[in-house]
């Protein structure tokens, strides 16, 4: 018997990834007491088939910048509400009294962005997001540049700039803190 | 009913206000010693952890230990991601191990950041251009942590929010705030130990032999020629005052300071790269390009540092050549 609910479970979820399972077959699963297996088994289908189609998986989606940055704050981070991005950690991180769940969805962005290729200032350290911050922050009257598209030695120019403006710093004193401005310039030239 | 009551209203109107400008007035000066305190703590306190450094899109954490023993201070930062590397310092000398670069001396280059105390008249710079604020209390890393809060009181400034740890006023958390108080910077303790248990080990580098398998250390100067004229300033925002450039030619860099932001202008005759003009951020850190035309020679003007790219634009051009040299002319 299990066999056999095995058996249509696994050919309605195919039929689902191949986007041939009818309606009725659909409701069938969401309504089985399997539906939490069949939600798991569905997940784990669909991001192998990612990796398959795309080389990425789903967690490649997911905002680890926004869900650290936003642990880092204890605030939520903000809601991608036009796209199908997940925010690691932006549930956890509203709840007033969740210091373990704080923790964990620290911990679990931080992971996960490393593993997903956050290094030490990557050679996108200039680029990215960091543009949109450009765009966003700089008024109109200021002409702002895209940095994702300067060429290798323009941005080898502009860290070299960042780097010499570091050791010009006379600000206060910040101690180790002070240094991981600099070391993350001079790492990622 | 007692003979204070019967003062008329203007006079308890004039108390009050009295009350209030003392509370305030006692507030500063709270959010002062913590300032103080906190520069105390750079140094002495014994410490190791994980901290969490984010700007823009990039997310790092680095191991850290630090001692401060018989006067001497040790300290030890390790990468935890990406490429391995590290930065050690023993008292004033400092070196960086990458494994591109090899091993770099940065002792003749970060002379005063590392150690600076924050005396009484460092406190009272910032306190003038900044508004500083005790903004309640937060867990951190495990530790009980007063907040403090830097406001500018101009829109050329960045606003700062400090999160130092209640017994040792060591510095946990930071923030570099934009004007509409976005955090574009952020450092964090995630894991932090005090402790006087720190043994020498814990200082020394573990990849001696790795840190000479790459090439000679490049030279980091901007190779920047020499310029023909003498350019000034003629605009910063008040308050910033030329810092020491312990690198690069004079003349053709200078760098200034409010006591808590810089930034630094640099001046390129005959680029011999093209950089596309304009503002761009890196976390808290603007940069701003423009070109100018002087005695028949291009010269890129580039403003970089930890304030708005409304003031680093004004500060680019506001810069020209051909007048005696002035406060960026000899920093």
């Amino acid at each position: 018997m299990r066999d056999t609910m095995d058996d249509r479970l696994r050919e309605t979820l195919s039929a689902m990834m191949d986007d041939e399972a009818d309606e009725l077959a659909v409701h069938r699963l969401l309504s089985s007491a399997q539906s939490e297996e069949a939600q798991e088994r569905w997940r784990r289908w669909h991001q192998q088939r990612e990796i398959l189609r795309h080389g990425r998986s789903d967690f490649s989606s997911v905002d680890v910048r926004a869900g650290v940055n936003a642990a880092l704050d204890g605030q939520a981070a903000p809601d991608d509400a036009g796209g199908d991005r997940n925010v690691v950690g932006a549930g956890e991180s509203t709840r007033p009294t969740g210091v373990w769940p704080w923790v964990a969805s620290l911990a679990v962005a931080v992971v996960i962005g490393f593993g997903a290729g956050f290094t030490w200032t990557s050679p996108s350290a200039l680029g990215g997001a960091t543009t949109a911050t450009a765009a966003s922050t700089v008024e109109n009257t200021v002409p702002s540049v895209t940095l994702e598209d300067l060429e290798d030695e323009q941005r080898a120019q502009l860290n070299r700039y960042l780097l010499e403006h570091a050791r010009n710093g006379d600000a206060l004193g910040q101690g180790a803190f002070g240094y991981a401005r600099v070391a993350s310039v001079s790492a990622g030239r | 009913m007692s003979d204070w009551w019967r003062v008329g209203i203007g006079s308890r109107w004039v108390l009050a206000l009295g009350i209030t400008l003392m509370a305030g007035s006692a507030g500063a000066r709270e959010a002062g010693d913590w300032l103080r305190q906190m520069g105390q703590a750079l140094r002495e306190t014994n410490y190791q952890g994980v901290l969490v450094y984010s700007r823009g899109d990039d997310v790092s954490s680095l191991r850290i230990a630090h001692r401060y023993r018989h006067g001497e201070i040790r300290e030890r930062l390790v990468l935890q991601d990406g490429q391995k590397a590290e930065i050690r310092r023993r008292n004033g000398r400092v070196v960086c191990d990458f494994p591109v670069d090899g091993r770099i001396h940065l002792d003749a280059l970060l002379p005063s950041v590392p150690f600076r105390s924050v005396d009484d008249d460092h406190v009272s710079r910032i306190q003038r251009w900044y508004q500083t604020s005790l903004d309640g209390q937060a867990r951190i890393a495990g530790h009980e942590s007063v907040v403090l809060g830097l406001t500018p009181k101009d829109q050329h400034r960045l606003g700062y929010r400090l999160w130092l740890e209640k017994q040792s006023g060591l510095l946990v958390k930071s923030q570099v705030l934009s004007t509409s108080g976005e955090a574009l910077e952020r450092f964090q303790f995630t894991m932090l130990e005090l402790t006087d248990d720190l043994p020498d080990a814990l200082f020394e580098s573990d990849r001696r032999d790795d840190v000479r398998r790459g090439p000679p250390p490049r030279n980091d100067r901007l190779p920047e020629p020499g310029l023909k004229g003498a350019w000034r300033l003629g605009w910063h925002p008040d308050g910033f005052r030329p810092a020491r450039v312990p690198h690069g030619a004079p003349g053709e860099v200078a760098a200034f300071t409010d006591g808590l932001a810089s930034f630094s202008v640099f001046i390129r005759q005959k680029p011999a790269v093209e950089m596309p003009l304009g503002a761009s951020r890196v976390g808290a850190t603007t940069i701003f390009m423009r070109r100018l035309e002087h005695d028949g020679e291009r010269h890129l003007i580039t403003v970089v540092g930890e304030i708005p790219p409304e003031t680093a634009m004004k500060v680019a051009r506001s810069v020209t050549f051909g007048e005696a040299p002035d406060i960026a002319g000899r920093p």
